[in-house]
Formats: structure tokens, C-alpha cells, sequence
């Protein structure tokens, strides 16, 4: 892998983990607002979502985001769920 | 080297920032996904609402052979070929080559709708790291060979 290829991924790993790190840590008051929808963040933000798959990655295409450059996410109450 | 789990507040569990790559062809590409740790699971896999939010066409990826019990039934997946998992260290990033990664396919091989879940670490990739518990959160621990 090359130094330029090294430092991306060492950026994307960073954003990727502060993302993470506010989804789960946010997960409960998503529940409230998002449920049983799918949702895009980026930089620790919701910029997307809707209850339906197709129309959730029409909506990802109509802002021009492309999903790997941002965490995507299914927002549900898994209290109680086995898996 | 460490990795760092973060426990959700809602469920309670441990899940793992995780970049996907994919040298195979078209696709040659990244994806970011949180895995579920799930020490209960014999393999690590992508659920398929996972691989269809990130745009990974399925039909174009070689079909898996083996077919798993899940909760939600038998199950029949796709394989990703030449796949790397990369994870974030307290050092640097950590890459490591899982070769075909499994993807579940929307449906069980008795056609019901196959829910949606998270993608899963199985014990076939958390067996080779030590798990610490710390402030917190979960901590993957792989000793330097």
C-alpha cells in the first residue's frame, strides 16, 4: 500500500470510528427519532434516511453521497430482540 | 495492538468500526460498516441489508455452497472475493485478509424475507484476538506475532 493510500484509509478509519463511536452512543434518542428507518451520518450528522431501502438509496444518489464514503445504519428499538 | 468495540446504548452489545475492501472486479471497492462482535456466531458475514445500502450487487458475486441456521431461519449467501477487513489500532491501521467474505442473502432457502440484522464478527475472527473490558468498552487485543 502506498503513503498516500495509507493516509486516506488512516482518515476514512478515523472518521468511520468517531461515527461509530456517536451512533452507539446516540442509538437511544435515534430510536425516538429514525425508527425502523435507515440512516447515512457523516461527521457525527444524519444527512439522510427513510423507512424504505430503495427509496433511501434513491435519496443517497439524488444528494450525489456515495455510500462508502459514510456509515449506514438501521435504526431500531433492540431492546429485548434476540439478535 | 488494540481495537476498540462500542457498546450501544440501546441493545447493549459491542459492535466494531470495520472498512471492507474488495479487490474483486467490478466492485474494487470500501465500504464502512459496524460489525456486531457476536462471540455466538461460528463466522463472520455481511448481512445483506448491509451489502444493499453499500450498493453491493450480489448477482454479480459467486453464490456460497453452504447453507447456515440462523435464528430467522436457513440461510444461503453470496461470497465476496479477495476481501480485506481493516480495522482502526491504537497503533495504526490493522488489515486482515479474510479472503471470501460471506454475504446473507434478503431471503431463507424457504423464501421467507430474511430480517434485518446487523453484520456479524464471528468467533472465527474474534478467536484470534484476546477480548479486554475496559472503561466501558470492549477492547480486541491481538497480540504482535
Amino acid at each position: 500500500m502506498s503513503i498516500n493510500m495509507n493516509a486516506t484509509i488512516e482518515q476514512e478509519l478515523d472518521q468511520l470510528e468517531k461515527d461509530s463511536e456517536w451512533l452507539h452512543s446516540h442509538y437511544n434518542d435515534l430510536v425516538g427519532r429514525f425508527s425502523e428507518e435507515f440512516v447515512a451520518i457523516k461527521n457525527q450528522h444524519i444527512i439522510a434516511n427513510h423507512r424504505n431501502l430503495d427509496n433511501f438509496k434513491k435519496e443517497l444518489e439524488n444528494k450525489n453521497v456515495n455510500p462508502s464514503g459514510i456509515l449506514i445504519e438501521y435504526i431500531r428499538d433492540k431492546r429485548g430482540s434476540i439478535y | 495492538m488494540l481495537i476498540t468495540c462500542y457498546k450501544n446504548n440501546n441493545d447493549r452489545r459491542y459492535y466494531v468500526p470495520v472498512i471492507v475492501s474488495t479487490a474483486h472486479r467490478p466492485l474494487l471497492s470500501r465500504f464502512r460498516m459496524n460489525f456486531l462482535v457476536d462471540t455466538g456466531s461460528p463466522m463472520t458475514h455481511v448481512s445483506w441489508n448491509d451489502g444493499t445500502s453499500n450498493n453491493i450487487d450480489t448477482l454479480s458475486l459467486p453464490r456460497d455452497n453452504r447453507i447456515f441456521n440462523s435464528v430467522a431461519g436457513r440461510i444461503r449467501g453470496y461470497l465476496l472475493p479477495q476481501s480485506t477487513l481493516i480495522f482502526k489500532s491504537n497503533a495504526s491501521a490493522f488489515n486482515m485478509p479474510v479472503g471470501e467474505l460471506s454475504i446473507s442473502d434478503y431471503q431463507t432457502t424457504n423464501r421467507n424475507l430474511y430480517p434485518i440484522l446487523p453484520s456479524v464478527i464471528g468467533i472465527d475472527i474474534i478467536s484470534q484476538f484476546d477480548l479486554l473490558f475496559e472503561d466501558g468498552n470492549e477492547r480486541m487485543y491481538k497480540r504482535l506475532q
